[in-house]
């Protein structure tokens, strides 16, 4: 007995209703696919791999600087932001280092989001300008978390950041951001 | 005798490197942190008009108005003291044909506190928004600074210093700079009738102040006043003033004109870049006013732009203006008869009047910018200019006509 082989396929929402015959109607065996089901499948599976290779989730960030900045005062956000576009260089009467993370790292977004409320590209594009104009270089740039924490630790004044959940000893927390 | 602009550029280069040498030393031998940069823009424009534009466009099409290298050396002495180093390999300014290095920035920095900045070397003064960025096409959207209003921005390269301060709010700055300082540079005129450009060798001495308000974004509000003084190289000087040999039934010829040794002029400067919604919208104003000499009367120039971006386009639409305010001088001196037998030919004439710094144009510029990465964008732009009675921005007596420019260039920086 010959067996039906019959493919239908359907789009949209899932209904009886909106089903339409694809293969011209050949007919060896019945089989219904979903197309917005695969979807939804593909799209969650995504999802997985998406998630599981994106960092974890942060704590937040740290502002950490080298241990001689003990007398610094109130750090906020706006002086960091001074700092970091090269228009303040002393605080309190010290000479501050800042240094960053390589353009494009995670926690270099979230801290230049946080304290300047700019793109990391927009912040590139800002010093692109400063330094054209003869106003000075960007901040030294370091590779990992790792780099960051041994500049701190060997550079008087120096300024960075790092995720919470990161935090070593050896630097002095200024200040956290949510 | 005139320094050449090699041994300027020497004895700049030099000065600064036996300061840098001293600071070095001074330091106690403490490292220096050095960070080497560049930027560069490969630009095309061709124009539909065979009379050369803006010193190099027409229409067998050019590479060489809008491309150019730059290398940038900055350096930190130690927490107060730094110096940094500009070289840009780009058309020749004393000619119109070549290229060749230019120190556009070399100068020591000091900054005692956040609220002062000295600077001494070759510096660019700021009037204009991005006239010391001008050259590194990365760090704006048009794909060429209106003219109109940037043509007098090259004149501000001084050997001299600079002092800055700078008041903080917590929303934006305000910074106060007076600068001062002199160049020798070589200003371009066109002889019509004898169909060549020609460079007048001067030594110019400037000064100027300058108030800019910035905020941690784009918004910025620039307004500023230049005094300059001219002193030309040759012999006989400037050419002040024209005289007219009446020749009878309304006729009249060039007589012999008179000279000054010096000229003086004052330049001002406003300029707004302001975000309004998703727009983009900058615009600038100049005011170019020499003292008496009929050769260059005074004249306005403004330009708008308004650009949005979206995504990685930015598309932008700008309208620039100049205008001279008086052109009388220009139109007698085109109505000279001319006289062989007092010297005065219909070239002299055409010469002498094509000399005179006469614009009255207007252009539109439709373009946009891709954005690749910070460090890199691509830009196109359709340009159309309406020359009214005379631009010297064209090397021949176009008048009351349209000029479309198609521009493409690419600009990175490393």
């Amino acid at each position: 007995m010959e067996q039906e082989r019959q493919v239908f396929v359907t789009f949209g929402w899932p209904s009886w209703g909106r089903r339409y015959v694809w293969g011209g109607g050949a007919v060896v065996r019945r089989c219904w696919i979903h197309l917005w089901y695969m979807l939804a499948g593909a799209g969650f599976l995504v999802g997985i791999v998406v998630v599981g290779l994106s960092p974890p989730a942060s704590a937040g960030v740290v502002v950490i600087g080298h241990e001689s900045l003990t007398s610094l005062g109130s750090l906020d956000k706006n002086i960091l932001g001074r700092i970091y576009t090269g228009r303040t260089v002393q605080v309190a009467g010290k000479a501050v280092q800042p240094v960053n993370l390589a353009t494009g790292d995670a926690i270099r977004v979230v801290f230049i989001r946080e304290t300047l409320r700019q793109s990391d590209d927009d912040y590139v594009a800002y010093w692109i300008v400063r330094r054209a104009i003869g106003k000075g270089a960007p901040p030294p740039e370091v590779n990992n978390i790792r780099e960051m924490v041994e500049f701190i630790r060997s550079t008087p004044g120096a300024i960075g950041y790092l995720d919470a959940s990161q935090i070593v000893p050896g630097v002095k927390v200024l200040l956290t951001l949510p | 005798m005139r320094a050449t602009s090699t041994t300027i550029l020497m004895k700049t280069v030099q000065t600064a490197v036996s300061a840098c040498l001293a600071l070095v030393l001074a330091t106690g031998g403490h490292a220096a942190e050095y960070a080497i940069s560049g930027f560069g823009s490969l630009g095309g424009a061709i124009t539909d008009e065979s009379t050369i534009y803006q010193r190099y466009m027409d229409d067998s099409g050019t590479l060489m108005r809008d491309s150019l290298l730059g290398v940038q050396l900055d350096a930190k002495f130690n927490d107060q003291w730094g110096a940094a180093a500009q070289v840009l390999i780009a058309p020749r300014t004393d000619e119109d044909t070549g290229v060749d290095p230019q120190c556009k920035w070399t100068f020591l920095s000091y900054r005692p506190a956040n609220d002062w900045l000295f600077r001494l070397g070759r510096l660019s003064l700021g009037g204009l928004l991005n006239q010391q960025n001008m050259d590194v096409g990365v760090s704006y959207d048009l794909a060429r600074l209106p003219n109109e209003v940037y043509l007098l921005s090259s004149a501000y390269d001084f050997d001299g210093m600079s002092i800055a301060r700078t008041w903080n709010a917590n929303a934006y700055e305000i910074t106060l700079e007076g600068s001062f300082g002199v160049q020798d540079r070589d200003f371009r005129g066109y002889k019509n009738g004898s169909e060549a450009a020609i460079y007048y060798s001067t030594e110019v001495t400037g000064g100027g102040l300058v108030a800019t308000i910035s905020d941690f974004d784009r918004t910025m509000v620039r307004i500023g006043w230049h005094l300059t003084e001219i002193d030309p190289d040759n012999a006989n000087g400037f050419l002040s003033k024209y005289n007219f040999v009446p020749l009878g039934d309304g006729r009249y010829t060039l007589g012999a004109p008179d000279y000054t040794s010096r000229v003086r002029v004052n330049t001002f400067f406003l300029g707004a870049r302001v975000p309004l919604g998703e727009f983009l919208v900058s615009g600038e104003c100049t005011a170019v006013r020499p003292a008496d000499v009929d050769p260059a009367p005074p004249n306005i120039s403004a330009y708008i732009s308004v650009a949005r971006k979206l995504g990685n386009w930015t598309p932008y639409l700008t309208h620039a203006r100049i205008w001279t305010s008086e052109m009388d001088t220009w139109r007698r001196v085109r109505g000279a008869s001319p006289v062989p037998l007092f010297g005065v030919t219909e070239v002299d004439i055409d010469d002498g009047a094509s000399t005179m710094a006469i614009f009255e144009q207007n252009s539109s510029m439709l373009g946009f910018t891709y954005t690749f990465t910070p460090k890199q964008k691509l830009k196109a732009e359709v340009m159309r200019t309406h020359i009214g009675e005379r631009s010297a921005m064209f090397d021949g007596n176009l008048a009351h006509e349209d000029v479309m420019v198609y521009s493409l260039s690419y600009s990175f920086a490393f």
